[in-house]
């Protein structure tokens, strides 16, 4: 067996790692943020740092950490970042990151659109809880914030999507992802 | 489950099951690691040196609580001034002292590991402390801190007084100055105070979103009862949603009455170049006004130090190729220069928005839950146990 550098044990090992788990980020990562290259940025963001806790032995349950590196990843970038990524790809027809195989699926669908206008901390609660069935002591675990403060931000959330859906044409009007 | 929440799962999983990565991933993951330790062996011998010469500063067991008349909170006796200081590496050998909060209660942390904490939140209010400020001319044994609590959605401003080993906490809702600020995802109240502690500031979101830094004096009895005036003005062209937040408040000209100096404020995506300096001017009646504003470019984290009439700058910043720089202007804008940390970086600097306290040659430095004591030298000590955000007592 030849002999591999301890770079290239790393790499190896934590490649496996990446395999298991990569779909499961970037898929998170897009529904949290709505757009391909924020998506894939997030991911591999979230992957690196993921990266450097793992090779000193830090994280015991990759998944969760990862998880919580992703979210983390999305609300450290802000909002005013990937309003900024979907108008450099308006204007650049950038179509680099995330593939999405089925985009006239998404241009039509009325809930997706009206989560793209929640509030960030909405749809953040409600992505965990109902995207990654979470419980809200572990919603609230992954955001760092109170269960009351998941309750009532998945309250919040649905309420605002009622009323956008109520309104659709002013939810598509506005929903730009 | 009604039929929303049923929709609302079907519409997420039907978009993210048709999402798959491109090969390009696993590269970038890679290069971005291979970024870091290249960062990491630049920084190496200064983070050998750095274990050499400091040791981890210790946050141990928090002691004795007793409940106070206050419902909320918890309090206990400070910290026993007779006590004596424990011997203890640390930049330059001089003793220092912070309030810190691990999220739910506030404490004097010193540089021999000694903490007391004077000030804890019940946990049936699900109430967690987000930032603070120690005024400027605190002691430990008289000592005011402004601190922001967030709970259900909202953000509460609040101040401790430590006199005497008595506390006391005041709302400043309880006063008239109750921040609008509502939803966790707009502006961040982070109280700054005046180098003389005569007014302190946050940043609040009008009802229309637009942030607003607004400041009220600040005398002997709280929010609003100084001689010094409020201001409240618009900060142009900054984004409630990118959660910008007062961090530091410096004079540049300063008399007995009359002042003319910065605030600065930070938001939480330090890629884009929107913090703003916000010139403030106080006028011989003490009243506050906005004379100027101007964006410039962004840092990790900064913070800032009056030294009498002259005023020192420290900045955090990520450098091109993934590593740390840390730089300081001194008094007046001489004896400036930067040296490089650790790779904090890889330790975990940036879990969250990053954030800097200033006091002489000693920086506190820290994100998410964890803070490191850093010095002019490089040289960086690691604060054991959660510290979310700290400053020092003068």
């Amino acid at each position: 067996m030849s002999r591999r550098s301890r770079r290239e044990r790393s790499d190896l090992a934590f490649g496996e790692v990446f395999e298991r788990h990569h779909r499961r980020a970037v898929r998170l990562a897009w529904v949290l943020t709505g757009t391909r290259e924020a998506a894939e940025d997030v991911a591999a963001e979230a992957f690196a740092k993921v990266w450097v806790q793992w090779e000193r032995g830090r994280v015991v349950d990759v998944g969760p950490y990862l998880r919580r590196a992703v979210v983390n990843q999305v609300h450290s970038r802000g909002r005013r970042w990937l309003l900024e990524v979907r108008e450099a790809q308006r204007r650049h027809g950038d179509d680099r990151g995330v593939r999405l195989l089925a985009d006239d699926v998404a241009e039509h669908d009325e809930v997706w659109a009206a989560l793209a206008r929640l509030p960030e901390g909405q749809r953040q609660a409600i992505v965990l809880r109902y995207y990654e069935d979470l419980s809200e002591a572990d919603t609230a675990a992954v955001l760092g914030v109170s269960t009351g403060t998941v309750k009532s931000q998945v309250s919040r959330g649905l309420a605002r999507l009622r009323d956008l859906l109520d309104a659709p044409e002013r939810a598509f009007r506005a929903g730009g992802a | 489950m009604d039929e929303l929440d049923g929709m609302v799962r079907e519409s997420l999983r039907a978009r993210a099951d048709d999402v798959e990565a491109t090969p390009a991933l696993w590269r970038e993951v890679r290069r971005r690691r291979d970024r870091r330790r290249r960062a990491r062996a630049a920084t190496v011998s200064l983070a050998a040196a750095a274990a050499v010469a400091l040791a981890a500063v210790a946050v141990p067991p928090l002691v004795r609580t007793v409940r106070s008349e206050a419902p909320e909170v918890l309090l206990a006796p400070p910290a026993d001034p007779a006590r004596p200081t424990e011997e203890a590496p640390g930049p330059a050998d001089v003793s220092w002292r912070a309030v810190a909060t691990d999220g739910a209660s506030l404490f004097l942390l010193e540089d021999g590991g000694a903490a007391e904490r004077f000030l804890e939140l019940p946990e049936a209010g699900e109430s967690t402390i987000v930032a603070l400020a120690v005024r400027p001319g605190s002691t430990a044994d008289d000592l005011t801190v402004a601190w922001l609590a967030h709970a259900e959605g909202a953000y509460d401003l609040r101040w401790t007084t430590l006199q005497a080993g008595a506390a006391h906490t005041g709302r400043f809702a309880d006063t008239g100055h109750d921040v609008a600020n509502r939803e966790p995802g707009g502006s961040t109240p982070s109280p700054v105070w005046s180098p003389d502690g005569r007014e302190v500031a946050w940043v609040e979101d009008a009802p229309d979103g637009t942030p607003t830094l607004r400041a009220v004096g600040w005398g002997a009895d709280g929010p609003g009862t100084g001689g010094s005036g409020s201001v409240e003005a618009a900060l142009a062209g900054l984004d409630h949603a990118e959660r910008p937040r007062a961090v530091s408040w410096t004079w540049s000209e300063r008399d007995a009455e009359q002042a003319r100096g910065t605030v600065h404020v930070s938001h939480d995506d330090p890629g884009a170049i929107r913090d703003a300096a916000v010139e403030v001017a106080r006028s011989p009646s003490g009243g506050l006004e906005i004379t100027g504003q101007q964006l410039v470019a962004s840092t990790l984290a900064r913070a800032s130090e009056q030294a009498g009439e002259a005023a020192a700058d420290y900045l955090l910043e990520a450098t091109p190729d993934g590593g740390l720089r840390l730089w300081w202007t001194g008094p007046g804008g001489e004896g400036g220069g930067e040296v490089t940390p650790p790779d904090l970086l890889g330790e975990g600097l940036d879990d969250g928005p990053a954030w800097l306290a200033a006091s002489g040659e000693r920086i506190l430095a820290g994100s998410g839950r964890r803070a490191w004591l850093l010095d002019r030298s490089g040289a960086a000590a690691p604060l054991e146990g959660e510290v979310v955000h700290a400053d020092f007592v003068d």
